[in-house]
């Protein structure tokens, strides 16, 4: 297992090397920079820009240097910890991102362990109890979860936890709460306000992976080694859960690779509808904006999360189920 | 008795992963003050690529030994395991393709708390795994669904019916005795 950790690191490496190069070149290719956005905005508002203080702004923050340059200085700040300066927030990037990194990964988690936990039982459930009433339903559960815009989920369930909880629409926790230091209160504020969003959120992942969960073990469960433990008299629950369902898992943890980014990233339209503190409204107005150092930055952390989610998902899967692939082959 | 050893070439490649795996870690480490966080992290990554160079070196100078007592591990930290006290076996398969070719096994052999993993880039594995594969079918041991598999890939053929239902086989043959 420690060659293969190897050898996957060292993919992973010149990966996020090659995304961090695009990230930069991707958001520096819109022609101009965050300042003649700046200007632009200014000057159709009808205020007099100083080309001078432009000029001195533009030195200042390195925006006159060459791109190459730029990438470099933006690289090394991020081993050190700085990713860079907010030109739209005239404040340093971790400043800003701090406490909204906490708050999305605080969804996040929490969306994932929702979708997790319901997706698993149900999964197995339908596939156990094939074309009973319950997977008919469970079925119908599932494509109404797929086919609900998140938007209008959120829109309805804000409503309702309105109307019939008391609790205030949008945001992460009462509005008392915001910009206060964390407390008791604060936190049950936002673990109150967690659940619309972790719904909304989970809905649409959990039923696509029930769907794929039943799938994958409806298949497992008409496999020959199946039908011999059975003949031999091997517990049913005790046969579910020692063959079929490992091997159904594959999916399941390949999952994790496209969930983690996908949480943070896909959520943008829903965080914009429930005001949620989160990334995703920041990183559309930071791309909006130019503010490279903030885009970037929110780009690279998305990435990271997928190389490492697949890292993650990849070391789990080896350690399931190592098998060859006949048709892959080994070489050596 | 059969001797079976590391060829240099299959090593130099694991050589050159771990010297790149250091100098992309510990490199920018020497020349950027890293943020604690980073330090760790790049540390820690570092050490972990020192480790893969320093058992690389190990293999190179092990020699795997079997015979009819055992399997045995020659080298500075060598181990032994007699086919009698032989616990668990097992065969993998890795590969960091999407398509999963170009991957290697690695047999793993486990008895009186002793541990012997061989990688496929040894000569003779496919005699070790035989063997190996062998004394386990004769000691009943429970064989991973995917240790079947990819004996059945070298051309090894074990008994899937013991291993599927592993207790139900047990029961039976219980009854029949």
């Amino acid at each position: 297992m420690l060659g293969y950790l190897v050898h996957r690191l060292l993919i992973m490496i010149p990966t996020l090397l090659a995304i961090s190069a695009l990230t930069f070149i991707i958001i520096q290719l819109p022609p101009g920079d965050y300042l003649e956005t700046y200007i632009a905005e200014l000057e159709s508002q009808g205020e007099n820009v100083d080309p001078e203080k432009i000029e001195f702004l533009r030195q200042q923050y390195g925006l006159d240097q060459p791109m190459i340059v730029q990438y470099l200085y933006w690289l090394g700040g991020l081993l050190q910890g700085d990713m860079g300066y907010s030109f739209e927030y005239s404040l340093p990037v971790s400043q800003i991102v701090g406490d909204r990194l906490l708050l999305t990964f605080v969804v996040t988690l929490a969306t994932v362990l929702f979708t997790y936990i319901v997706a698993f039982p149900i999964g197995v459930y339908s596939a156990t109890h094939q074309y009973s009433w319950s997977d008919y339903g469970l079925t119908f559960l599932g494509f109404l979860g797929l086919a609900t815009p998140n938007f209008l989920l959120a829109l309805v369930l804000l409503y309702l936890t309105n109307r019939y909880f008391g609790i205030s629409i949008g945001g992460l926790m009462e509005p008392e709460y915001v910009d206060q230091p964390w407390s008791m209160g604060k936190l049950m504020s936002v673990i109150q306000h967690l659940i619309v969003p972790t719904i909304v959120i989970g809905t649409a992942g959990t039923a696509g992976m029930i769907r794929r969960l039943r799938a994958n073990l409806l298949d497992e469960l008409q496999k020959q080694y199946v039908v011999t433990g059975r003949a031999k008299g091997l517990p049913p629950v005790k046969l579910l859960l020692k063959y079929p369902l490992r091997m159904a898992l594959n999916p399941f943890i390949s999952d994790i690779g496209d969930l983690l980014p996908e949480l943070v990233s896909g959520s943008v339209i829903v965080s914009v509808v429930m005001s949620l503190p989160t990334t995703g409204p920041m990183l559309l107005s930071a791309l909006r904006s130019q503010d490279m150092y903030l885009a970037g930055s929110f780009l690279m952390f998305l990435a990271l999360l997928t190389v490492v989610g697949m890292f993650i998902s990849d070391l789990a899967l080896a350690a399931l189920d190592p098998r060859i692939r006949l048709h892959g082959g080994a070489t050596k | 008795m059969s001797e079976h050893r590391y060829p240099p070439k299959e090593l130099v490649g694991d050589y050159a992963r771990a010297a790149l795996g250091v100098a992309a870690t510990g490199g920018p480490l020497l020349f950027v003050p890293a943020s604690p966080v980073m330090m760790w992290l790049l540390g820690g990554l570092a050490a972990l690529f020192l480790a893969f160079g320093a058992r690389t070196a190990l293999r190179q100078t092990t020699v795997v030994r079997v015979d009819d007592a055992g399997i045995t591990a020659i080298g500075p930290l060598g181990v032994a395991i007699a086919w009698s006290e032989l616990g668990r076996l097992g065969l993998a398969y890795y590969s960091t393709r999407r398509d999963r070719s170009r991957g290697w096994m690695q047999l793993s052999v486990r008895g009186s708390g002793r541990s012997l993993r061989v990688d496929s880039t040894i000569d003779g594995f496919r005699e070790i795994v035989a063997i190996a594969a062998d004394h386990a079918e004769q000691r009943r041991l429970n064989l991973s669904p995917a240790t079947i598999g990819n004996l059945a890939a070298l051309g090894i053929q074990a008994n899937p019916l013991d291993t599927a239902a592993d207790d139900g086989a047990r029961t039976t043959r219980a009854g029949q005795a």
